[in-house]
C-alpha cells in the first residue's frame, strides 16, 4: 500500500555565478501507511531539502510526486488539500509554535482551515482531543497555555498534535527530537511510533542518529552529498553496511560494548587509515563520478564515473561500483 | 593521594540572580587527576556547563559562585587557590594552566579575522616575550598538530569546515600548553564521522602531550567510552560518580540507567525503547527529598523526604577492588543503597548485576525480524 510514491526527485539551487547546486539528485522512494522510512546522513547532505520538497515548500527541478497515484498538484485549491494530507514535523519545537498565541489557537487554526470545524463546544472537544492523543493532559489546562510556559517535549507534542490536526496521511518527521533533552526523545519517538500504528501514517523519519533510525523504522535511506547511496530494510542497512559510507557511518557510531583494547586499536588504525588519506585529496573537487571516493577506504579507477544503483542483498541496493558484477570481475 | 591530583574543586554552589535565583549547582565536588579524562554527563539544564565555567572562573553575573573551594594543583609547584587570584594573577592562569573548548565553534571564533591574527592575539596577551616570527611558527605548528594544513593560517573562520573550526578551537586550547582542558560538548554540533575524527585527535593529543581534560556532554553512551571516570549531574547536583568502564553495564543510579537506555544500542537485538518520563526539574525550587524521586521508577517512602547524600553503592563489593586507579570511589547519591532504608540492597538493574535490558552484547540479525516495523 503506497501512499507517497517519489520518482526521479531532483532539486537545484541557484548559485552566484552560474553553477546550479544540486542538493538532492534523482531520488525515488515510497511511503507507505503504517510504516517508517528513515533517513539518514550527515548535516549538509541534503535529508531537510528532500523534506521540504516532498511537502511543496520547495520547488523541485524534475521528478514526481504521486499521493495515492495521483500527481501532486503544485498550486492553488489542490495544493492546498495536498499539504493537509502531507504535514510537517520540525525540529525546534521553540521555534515552529508562535510565542504569542496559546496552544488552543495552535490546534484550532488548521481544523478551522480544514473544512470549517463548526466552533464554539465542538472545536474545544476537537482540540482536547488532539491534546489527548498526544498525552498532554489535562487538555483544557495545556490548551489555554502560551508555548513558553511548556517544556521542550511538551511543545515538541504540541507540533505533533497540529500536524495531526489535518488528518494527514503522511507524517514528515525532520529531525523530530535532536533539539529535545536526551531523557524525552525516546518517549516523543514512540508517540510518533504509536500515532503511526494507530492512524495507519506513512512517516518519514529524517535524523543523523542510526540507532534510533534503525529500531523506529521498517526501512533506511542513507543519504551521501545529495544522493541516495544506500536504501534496504532497517536491520540490514545498519548490521550489513553495503555501502563505504554506510560502514564508516555506523563504525563513527560510539559503541559503548567494546572493550579499552578494542576502541585503542580501532582507533589506530583509523588514524593509519586516514594519514594515508592525503589532506590535499581530501579536499579535492569531484567532477563526475562516485561523490564519495576521495573519503573511501575502497576506492578503484572506475569510481572516476557515476557509480551504478546495485543491489547489495534482498531489498537492498548500494550506489557503489563494488556491488556491479562487470566491475568486480573486472577488478579480479 | 594528592600528587596525582590536578584539580580538585570542593562543595561548588553557582547561582544565578533573578527574583527567585536559580541554583544551577549544588554542592558539587570533583577532583581530575593528572592525564585522566573526566566525564560529566547530563541533560541541557542539569548545570554541567555552569559547573565548567566555575572550575575556569569564567562565569559572568548573573552567574555567581556561592560557596566552595577551587584548589589546582600545578606539575612540581605549589598548590594554587584558584578562587583567590584576580585581576592579572587570575589573567596568567587562564588559558596558561586551564584552558576551554566550546561546543560553538563558529561563535567563539572572530568572525572578522583570520586564524593567523588570532593565534597572534593569544600569544601577545600571554607570551608577549615571543618575536612575530615564533608566533606565527607556533601557530602553524598547533594547525598542524590537529590535522590542519599549515597553509590555511591565512583563512577566516568562515571559510572552514564546522570540524575544522572545532580542530582550531583545540590547537587554541593547547596554545600554550596547559595542564587541563575542559571541553564543554565540543563535538555536539558535529556528525558522528567527523566527531570520531576529532575524538581520535584529542586522544592521540593526549597521548602526546599529557594533559588532563574534563569533558562535557549529554552523550552518555560517548562519555562511557573516552573517559577514565564519569561523573553524572542531574539537577544541579552530581547524583553519580563511577568508573566509566563499568557504569555502563552496572549503572547504580536510577537516573543513570534511565540515561543508558536513552541511548538505544545500534546493534542490539530490538526490544521497546523507553526513556525516562517527565521533565527535569526547575532549578529555582528547593528538593526537599531527591529531585530524581517524580521521574524514578524505584521511589519509596523516603525518597520525597529525605535528601540523598553520596555514598558508596550497595553491590559492587565484587566488581570494583581490587581497583584500577579511579575504580575504588563508586559513589551514588540514591536511598536505594542506604542499608538504612533497603537493608536487601538495591533493586534488580541497580545491585551490581548488569540488567538485561543494558547489556550491550552483539547480536545475530536476519532472523530478528525483517519487513514492518511494529
Amino acid at each position: 500500500m503506497s501512499v507517497l510514491q517519489v520518482t526521479g526527485l531532483t532539486v537545484e539551487f541557484g548559485q552566484r555565478g552560474g553553477a546550479k547546486l544540486r542538493a538532492v539528485e534523482d531520488l525515488s522512494c515510497t511511503l507507505r501507511a503504517g510504516q517508517t522510512l528513515a533517513l539518514v546522513g550527515e548535516s549538509g547532505s541534503g535529508k531537510s531539502t528532500v523534506v521540504r520538497a516532498l511537502a511543496q515548500l520547495q520547488k523541485r527541478a524534475a521528478g514526481q510526486i504521486l499521493l495515492d497515484g495521483q500527481p501532486a498538484a503544485g498550486r492553488g485549491r489542490a495544493l492546498r488539500a495536498y499539504r493537509h494530507r502531507v504535514q510537517l514535523i520540525f525540529q525546534d519545537p521553540f521555534a515552529s509554535l508562535n510565542p504569542m498565541h496559546t496552544v488552543r489557537h495552535h490546534l484550532a487554526r488548521p481544523l478551522l482551515l480544514r473544512d470549517g470545524h463548526p466552533r464554539g463546544p465542538a472545536l474545544d472537544g476537537a482540540v482536547h482531543d488532539l491534546l489527548r492523543s498526544v498525552n498532554l493532559t489535562p487538555p483544557g489546562e495545556v490548551a489555554a497555555k502560551h508555548p513558553h510556559e511548556l517544556s521542550g517535549g511538551q511543545r515538541q507534542r504540541v507540533a505533533i498534535a497540529r500536524a495531526l490536526a489535518t488528518g494527514p496521511d503522511v507524517l514528515l518527521a525532520d529531525e523530530p527530537v535532536s533539539m529535545l533533552d536526551v531523557s524525552i526523545r525516546l518517549e516523543i519517538l514512540n508517540l510518533l511510533d504509536r500515532l503511526k500504528r494507530d492512524r495507519n501514517l506513512a512517516m518519514l523519519y529524517v535524523t543523523h542518529d542510526l540507532a534510533t533510525a534503525r529500531h523506529f523504522s521498517a526501512e533506511i535511506m542513507v543519504m551521501y552529498r545529495g544522493q541516495i547511496v544506500e536504501h534496504g530494510p532497517a536491520d540490514e542497512v545498519i548490521l550489513r553496511p553495503a555501502h563505504p559510507y554506510t560502514q564508516v557511518l555506523a563504525s563513527a557510531a560510539p559503541d559503548p560494548a567494546m572493550s579499552r583494547q578494542a576502541l585503542a586499536d580501532a582507533r589506530r588504525q583509523r588514524q593509519a587509515a586516514r594519514a594515508a588519506r592525503t589532506a590535499e585529496l581530501r579536499e579535492s573537487a569531484l567532477g563526475q563520478g562516485c561523490r564519495f571516493r576521495t573519503r573511501c577506504p575502497h576506492a578503484m579507477p572506475v569510481c572516476q564515473t557515476s557509480p551504478p544503483d546495485a543491489p547489495a542483498g534482498p531489498g537492498h541496493r548500494a550506489l557503489c561500483w563494488l556491488y556491479d558484477p562487470a566491475a568486480r570481475a573486472g577488478a579480479a | 593521594m594528592s600528587e596525582d591530583i590536578v584539580l580538585r574543586a570542593e562543595h561548588i554552589s553557582v547561582e544565578y540572580a533573578g527574583r527567585r535565583p536559580t541554583r544551577a549547582v549544588r554542592d558539587v565536588t570533583i577532583e581530575l587527576r593528572r592525564g585522566e579524562v573526566l566525564g560529566i554527563a547530563g541533560e541541557s539544564g542539569c548545570g554541567k556547563s555552569t559547573l565548567a565555567y566555575a572550575l575556569a572562573r569564567m562565569l559572568k553575573p548573573p552567574a555567581y559562585l556561592t560557596g566552595g573551594s577551587i584548589t589546582f594543583f600545578p606539575a612540581g609547584g605549589a598548590p594554587v587557590d584558584v578562587l583567590a587570584l584576580d585581576g592579572e594573577g587570575l589573567r596568567r592562569f587562564r588559558w596558561n594552566k586551564i584552558a576551554m573548548v566550546f561546543q560553538s565553534a563558529m561563535n567563539a571564533l572572530n568572525p572578522v579575522t583570520s586564524l593567523a591574527q588570532q593565534f597572534t592575539d593569544i600569544f601577545a596577551a600571554h607570551r608577549p616575550d615571543l618575536d612575530a616570527a615564533t608566533r606565527q611558527r607556533r601557530a602553524r605548528e598547533l594547525l598542524d598538530m590537529v590535522g590542519i594544513d599549515p597553509a590555511r593560517i591565512g583563512s577566516f573562520p568562515h571559510e572552514l569546515s564546522g570540524g575544522m573550526r572545532q580542530r582550531v578551537m583545540i590547537a587554541m586550547a593547547l596554545a600554550l600548553q596547559p595542564e587541563v582542558i575542559i571541553m564543554d560538548e565540543p563535538t555536539t554540533a558535529l556528525d558522528v564521522v567527523v566527531q570520531r575524527e576529532i575524538l581520535d585527535e584529542i586522544e592521540r593529543l593526549r597521548e602526546e602531550l599529557g594533559f588532563s581534560v574534563i569533558f562535557i556532554t549529554h552523550d552518555l553512551s560517548l562519555l562511557l567510552e573516552i573517559s577514565d571516570r564519569l561523573a553524572v549531574m542531574y539537577a544541579a547536583e552530581v547524583i553519580e560518580r563511577a568508573p566509566a568502564e563499568l557504569v555502563g553495564q552496572t549503572p547504580a543510579h536510577p537516573y543513570t540507567l534511565g540515561l543508558l537506555r536513552s541511548f538505544p544500542d545500534m546493534r542490539s537485538a530490538r526490544r521497546e525503547l523507553r526513556g525516562i518520563p517527565g521533565n527535569p526539574p526547575d532549578l529555582r525550587s528547593d528538593f526537599p527529598g531527591c529531585p530524581f524521586e517524580p521521574r524514578c521508577e524505584f521511589r519509596f517512602e523516603v525518597c520525597p523526604t529525605a535528601h540523598p547524600a553520596l555514598g558508596p553503592p550497595a553491590g559492587r563489593t565484587v566488581a570494583v577492588p581490587p581497583a584500577p586507579p579511579g575504580g575504588a570511589d563508586w559513589q551514588v547519591a540514591c536511598h536505594l543503597h542506604d542499608p538504612q532504608y533497603r537493608p536487601g540492597g538495591p533493586p534488580a538493574g541497580l545491585n551490581g548485576v548488569p540488567a538485561a535490558d543494558v547489556v550491550r552484547t552483539e547480536t545475530q540479525v536476519g532472523a530478528e525480524r525483517s519487513g514492518g516495523d511494529t
